[in-house]
């Protein structure tokens, strides 16, 4: 990928960059955030494993750590609804995720003013690895997440990596 | 104690070891960006260092904008420990519709090492969510002390206002300062006199340390520069040559208060102990003025009726402080007590103790303060030793609406009163006062204070008494009072004639005497009251009807509870 997709990722209010494995989505987001992107960005993954890709391909770079701050969708969303379990309406255990709940309990936390005060303080804009993994209420989430911040969402449909969840993926049409 | 606090001008007052200062100090602790505080076992209450040292302090209404603010409610700081605050205190989370708050928690075990955090809801549990503050991010709050350590803020040393409002311009000053000292220990001085002579102890130590076996290879004396006293802090403010610091004490509060304005666009908080000190009363009302107007929130304590009568007790700005025997602090806002605006300003001065004598009017206050120095030739305290003050409360019906607003706020409260008007205050009025805890002082059936007076002295110094009336007003003769008296339908009949020293005691004389000298206002101002009954108490018989209340009322003024 070249320079100018880069620039392209960094100034677009929202958009996807759809590519298959091994193109260089990696090295893209490490790229635009160093370069190209003013702010601090959310850079948003599935796994550790994923967390972990990224921090070393930052290190790599040398990319000062306040341009940026990795996470799971899980664990972000995670942090914001065990602290506001009322708020986002969220009713079981916050010592023990239940994650079929916590995405929707945190879609609800985003309607909140003093959340989206909180994460427009943190972030200039948001990137999305491995958008293929999302599932329909993570998607949710990264949806009404849009309408804070530029997301920017990157992904190729073959490389769901987990196959057995309950819910369903999100397809590539609705993003 | 918990202080649920309304308004951006909060003064305290109270009598003296009520712990004003404490809780000013006690919020300074908590949100100042200071690194460390020490702290010893007579900081715990009652020095039982088992029971932790909590303060804990909600701020809401903060300008999210500003980008300091923006940058303390980042996600990796304190953005998902906002909480709620209702007016029980704080919620773990904010409320739909409710306020959005953050709560500062300071703790201190008996290790005694402070520790500050960020809480969620108020902090009872040790497994609460909590995260560390640190000195930096405190000082986001924009707190100053402009009393005690006001000479600092001159300087730009450590924490100071200077340093904050220079906070975002890249100064090295530090930098500069050590090299301006390292410059200074470098330079040659050993051609002074002065260290000539030094040079030559210098040498004989050396050949003393040798003998005892510390080999030295050449001694001298040269400026040693701490690191720590030639730092930025060593720049301060001069008017000319002269450094601030040097002004008068009531000028460099103004000046502090004037530099804290410009802290954070003004948005901050500052904290005066006593903020008259210094101030003559114009300036008093001035800063207390400027003060007002800023968007700032103020924490003072003051002991000048000047400061309270210039602040509104509507509007929650003054606040009572008590301690009750057992060392329980708390607060209440003189606004709490409706319709006592007027008082508050009236009487400002009686506010400022702790206990209070409600006085019907001037005529009872003189009579009172000519009481007070009569005891005082006798060896007693006088009664503003004792932290008790008087009350004008403008008239017999206004004593049962103002008394037991008195002690609602926590002041000890007892009633002088006339007994001449039932309609105003009746028995079972006085009856509700003593109920509701007020101690009551009350003439004999009928009598006004005046009458009371004319029916106790001894009849051959009711001449003299007359006189004296005359002499200590401004306008009235002493024929104009004999002229009234003898005029006067009940003994008109006697022909008294001119010379009082003729006329035989009689009840109705005295009776005519007393409501003439009360209803035609021969005393009623509280010098007029005053004089003469300083003339009076020595002649009064100890059995006589009003040495006996006002002696047990003084009783009740030394009691110390």
């Amino acid at each position: 990928m070249s320079d100018e997709v880069y620039r392209a990722i960094a100034e677009a209010a929202s958009g996807f960059v759809e590519s298959p494995a091994g193109c260089g989505k990696t090295e893209a987001i490490v790229r635009t955030v160093g370069t190209y992107c003013s702010g601090r960005q959310l850079i948003l993954t599935h796994t550790h494993a994923g967390i972990d890709a990224l921090r070393q391909r930052f290190r790599e770079h040398n990319i000062p750590s306040g341009k940026f701050h990795i996470d799971t969708i899980a664990g972000w969303s995670w942090g914001w609804v065990r602290r506001y379990p009322n708020n986002a309406g969220y009713h079981s255990s916050t010592e023990i995720a239940v994650w079929n709940e916590v995405y929707a309990a945190m879609s609800i936390l985003l309607q909140k003013n003093f959340v989206r005060k909180g994460i427009l303080n943190s972030y200039a804009g948001v990137i999305i690895d491995e958008y293929q993994d999302c599932t329909v209420s993570m998607h949710r989430v990264i949806a009404d997440l849009k309408l804070l911040l530029p997301c920017r969402v990157l992904g190729d449909d073959l490389q769901g990596i987990f196959g057995i969840v309950d819910e369903p993926l999100i397809g590539w049409s609705d993003v | 104690m918990s202080w649920r606090i309304k308004g951006d001008f909060n003064c305290i007052i109270g009598s003296g070891d009520a712990c004003k200062t404490t809780i000013l100090t006690a919020l300074d602790y908590a949100l100042s960006p200071r690194l460390a505080l020490s702290f010893d076992d007579s900081d715990f209450f009652n020095q039982d260092v088992d029971q932790k040292i909590l303060i804990q302090v909600t701020l809401a209404d903060w300008d999210e904008t500003q980008p300091s603010i923006r940058h303390f409610f980042q996600e990796s700081k304190f953005a998902q420990y906002k909480c709620g605050l209702a007016d029980t205190g704080p919620l773990p989370e904010p409320q739909a519709d409710g306020v959005v708050a953050v709560s500062l928690s300071l703790r201190v075990d008996k290790s005694l090492e402070p520790i500050w955090s960020v809480v969620k809801g108020r902090d009872e549990e040790d497994d609460q969510d909590r995260k560390p503050i640190y000195a930096a991010d405190r000082a986001v709050l924009g707190l100053s002390r402009l009393d005690i350590a006001s000479d600092a803020h001159f300087t730009w040393g450590r924490n100071t206002i200077l340093t904050r409002l220079s906070a975002n311009n890249e100064m090295d000053l530090g930098g500069v300062i050590a090299a301006l000292a390292r410059g200074m220990r470098q330079s040659d001085i050993s051609s002074q006199q002065s260290i000539m002579e030094c040079q030559s102890i210098a040498d004989s130590i050396k050949e003393e340390s040798e003998s005892a076996g510390v080999k030295l290879t050449a001694l001298s004396p040269k400026i040693d520069i701490q690191r720590q006293s030639m730092t930025a802090g060593a720049v301060s403010l001069h008017e000319e040559n002269v450094p601030l610091r040097n002004k008068g004490s009531g000028s460099k509060r103004l000046i502090g208060a004037a530099m804290q304005m410009k802290l954070h666009g003004g948005k901050n908080i500052s904290i005066i102990d006593e903020i008259e000190l210094g101030l003559e009363p114009h300036r008093i009302r001035g800063l207390t003025y400027k003060l007002k107007k800023s968007r700032q929130q103020i924490f003072a304590t003051t002991h000048s009726p000047v400061v309270i009568r210039e602040l509104s007790a509507t509007e929650n700005e003054l606040y009572v402080c008590k301690r009750d025997a057992a060392g329980i602090v708390s607060l209440e806002s003189l606004g709490s007590v409706p319709d006592i605006q007027g008082q508050v300003r009236f009487n400002a001065e009686a506010f400022l103790g702790s206990k209070i004598v409600a006085c019907e009017g001037l005529t009872e206050i003189g009579c009172l303060r000519a009481y007070d120095t009569y005891r005082f030739d006798e060896n007693n305290p006088p009664v503003w030793s004792l932290a008790t003050s008087y009350f004008n409360c403008g008239g017999a019906g206004r004593i049962k609406s103002v008394c037991p607003k008195l002690i609602q706020l926590g002041y000890q409260t007892a009633v002088l009163c006339d007994n001449d008007a039932s309609d105003q205050l009746s028995a079972e009025d006085v009856e509700n006062l003593r109920n509701g805890g007020a101690y009551v002082c009350q003439w004999d059936d009928g009598n006004s204070t005046e009458r009371q007076l004319f029916a106790d002295l001894p009849w051959h110094h009711i001449p003299m008494l007359l006189t004296k009336i005359s002499e200590n007003h401004d306008t009235l003769e002493l024929a104009t009072i004999i002229d009234c008296i003898t005029q006067d339908s009940r003994v008109a009949g006697q022909n008294l004639g001119t010379q009082p020293t003729a006329w035989t005691d009689s009840q109705v004389l005295r009776t005519v005497m007393g409501e003439m000298a009360h209803s035609s206002k021969w005393i009623k101002r509280i010098d007029y009251a005053e004089k003469l009954f300083r003339f009076a108490f020595p002649l009064l018989p100890d059995a006589s009807n009003i040495k006996l209340r006002l002696a047990e009322l003084w009783t009740w003024i030394q009691r110390n509870e």
